[in-house]
């Protein structure tokens, strides 16, 4: 054809045509994708850190936990409080087993001193010439639910009123050790409290001699009442704390974007493909991409890390979806080869139209969460929730537009299936069993395999029902 | 080392594989960016921002179709995009109806150097620039020129046929100052 001949010449021409470029360019090159894949290791890496060493810790903190019970429950025969070490013992006759509070339990007392002996309601003091004598109830709290040791006198050799803070919880109330300093101290003084919150039992010991002594004389002691029968069928306050679970739901919207966006319009159908943003210079005859529906369900499990620091796993189903605008369904077989669908034949497209339609996806969830209690209130907390969620695609009907079609056409196959999401939030109770939790998602993996650029990002929020809260 | 094993190389993040690649095409890729752009230092410019593209995007090239024609594209894709971003090239970037101008000959013979034939591509208005590369040289359909360009495809049509005849004209008279130059110098 002669009017292409042309067009035929200047091809040949530019065809042909090189420059060589300065060696600057590659120097420049290079350095960007140096910078740029260190940028990409600086980015992923810490997720995986901090991924593994959350799970690093919450093992760490399950064994030790597992180890403290152990010891606890034995420690009705034996415990290894950090004072152990120094104290002198002497084992509690059998006459005191009757005792809730002193059964089988090893208890170091010297000649002149006096054990003081709370159970619940009653005390007992335990005085050096074997007596028992009767006193009136001490009550001891401990917020941290810490057995505290208290030296309440004065001494001669060591420093006054320390206070030294152990992490031994008793296991129960008829089964508590006994352990206590005995340092030297003035006459009649007492020396140490040793105080347990849940069960408020108190141990002082008074020292009646200023020179420090330890006997090793097994003190009898009789007729030690018994009138807590009724409070040791309770159930311990010092327990094991297992893996709470629950339900969760969410609702929100959904989007694909250049970045963080939720404009009505985000993007043009046609710029996943081209990987070219619309501009009010350059734009698309095809539909924009609008934000739309999600909406996820699933289980999670929680373990109390800390005080403020949760940690939660869980596993679910996940919606997200975004809207286009198409028009009438043609049910004829195409050849797609466009530069990401090679010579793809489809049996059925969609004309360009203004009919609503939605691109769904269908996801598997796999999540780990940590939640900082940031304002612990009596009435308000406030978590903050750090979520890495692992998300499988399971399906989708998402609709590519391509140019020489002039319409829409599915193929999957550079959907990205494997997709790594982060999200984060605040978490709000409203009772004991629910959570609010506004949140924001976005995903780390792009959307599809020839864009780095695109992401799925999605915003709502989801509420926590926990089942077996006690 | 064939274009497979140089990709592969390229991707494992092999320097020397990758100066190679570079080397391999850099000059026809500098030939692309220059004839959309003004300057040498721009075109060098989006020559970087292509071989960035390319390098940290490799995984996407699936080895099917040329690796050129893949590199070609993106180059095109990037040039479009710093036309874009870059203010000095946007605001000239406007479709003017403007009276086409008259040729002698539709279709004439082209004795210039590709080098000439570029500068002469570079000094159309920057839209006629680029629709006239995007059609006569890359070979895009004046419904695609349209659809990346944000403009109709009568448009495209219209302003294609203005670059054209200007273009012409330019040879046309490149071709006579030659002529006029080699009587002068007999």
């Amino acid at each position: 054809m002669r009017e292409n001949e042309f067009e035929k010449r200047v091809q040949q021409k530019m065809g042909d045509f090189n420059l060589r470029p300065s060696a600057d360019v590659w120097t420049e090159v290079e350095r960007r994708i140096r910078k740029e894949k260190k940028r990409r290791f600086i980015v992923w890496w810490p997720l995986f850190f901090l991924l593994a060493a959350g799970g690093i810790a919450t093992g760490i903190f399950l064994t030790n936990k597992k180890g403290k019970d152990e010891t606890i429950v034995a420690g009705s025969k034996k415990t290894n409080t950090p004072t152990q070490s120094s104290l002198e013992k002497t084992m509690i006759p059998e006459t005191v087993n009757n005792s809730n509070s002193i059964n089988n339990t090893d208890i170091d007392i010297s000649k002149n001193t006096t054990v003081i002996v709370k159970d619940n309601s009653d005390e007992i003091k335990i005085t050096p010439d074997k007596t028992v004598i009767n006193l009136k109830p001490i009550k001891q709290k401990n917020a941290t639910g810490m057995t505290t040791v208290e030296k309440m006198t004065n001494n001669k050799q060591g420093n006054n009123n320390d206070i030294v803070t152990t992490d031994k919880k008793v296991s129960s109330q008829n089964e508590q050790p006994l352990i206590a300093n005995t340092v030297p101290s003035k006459k009649n003084e007492p020396l140490a409290l040793v105080t347990d919150s849940a069960t408020t039992t108190v141990i002082a010991i008074e020292s009646n001699q200023e020179t420090p002594q330890m006997n090793h004389q097994p003190v009898p002691v009789a007729n030690i009442p018994d009138n807590t029968n009724e409070q040791r069928t309770k159930p311990t306050d010092i327990k094991t704390k297992k893996w709470d679970w629950g339900l969760n739901f969410s609702i929100g919207r959904s989007s694909i974007g250049n970045g963080f966006s939720f404009a009505q319009k985000s993007l043009y159908a046609e710029a996943l493909t081209l990987q070219s943003p619309p501009s009010s210079l350059f734009s698309y005859s095809s539909s924009w991409v609008r934000p739309s529906f999600s909406w996820a369900a699933g289980v999670y499990f929680k373990k109390a890390v800390s005080k403020k620091l949760d940690f939660n796993v869980g596993l679910g189903y996940s919606f997200l979806s975004t809207k286009i605008n198409v028009g009438s369904k043609v049910d004829s077989a195409r050849l797609v080869n466009n530069f990401y669908s090679r010579n793809l034949t489809v049996g059925n497209f969609y004309r360009q139209g203004n009919s609503s339609y939605t691109n769904g996806f269908h996801f598997i969830s796999l999540s780990s969460n940590l939640s900082w209690r940031i304002i612990p209130g009596k009435r308000i907390n406030i978590y903050w929730e750090n979520e890495l969620r692992y998300n499988r695609m399971l399906g989708s009907n998402m609709l590519h537009y391509d140019r020489n079609l002039q319409g829409y056409y599915k193929d999957n196959s550079f959907l990205v299936k494997n997709q790594l999401a982060f999200s984060t939030g605040f978490s709000i109770p409203v009772s004991k069993r629910i959570q609010v939790n506004p949140f924001v998602s976005y995903n780390l993996t792009p959307v599809l395999k020839n864009s780095d650029t695109l992401h799925f990002t999605n915003y709502g929020i989801r509420i926590r029902f926990l089942m077996n809260k006690k | 080392m064939d274009e497979h094993q140089l990709v592969k190389d390229c991707l494992k993040g092999k320097p020397e594989a990758q100066r190679k690649l570079y080397e391999q095409f850099a000059k026809t890729m500098l030939g692309v960016c220059y004839r959309y752009t003004k300057s040498l230092k721009d075109a060098e410019d989006v020559l970087q921002d292509g071989f960035v593209k390319v390098f940290l995007g490799m995984h996407q090239y699936k080895f099917e179709g040329e690796l050129g024609a893949w590199i070609h594209r993106i180059m095109v894709n990037t040039a479009l995009n710093f036309l874009k971003k870059n203010r000095k090239y946007r605001d000239e970037m406007y479709f003017k109806e403007q009276p086409l101008h008259p040729v002698a000959d539709d279709n004439p013979a082209i004795k210039l150097q590709a080098k000439e034939l570029a500068d002469l591509i570079r000094q159309l208005p920057q839209g006629y620039q680029t629709i006239f590369n995007m059609y006569a040289v890359e070979g895009y359909t004046h419904v695609e020129i349209g659809e990346l360009l944000g403009i109709s495809d009568g448009t495209s049509r219209s302003q294609y046929a203005r670059a054209r005849a200007l273009l012409i004209s330019w040879i046309d008279k490149n071709s006579l100052e030659t002529k006029n130059e080699n009587y002068a110098g007999k």
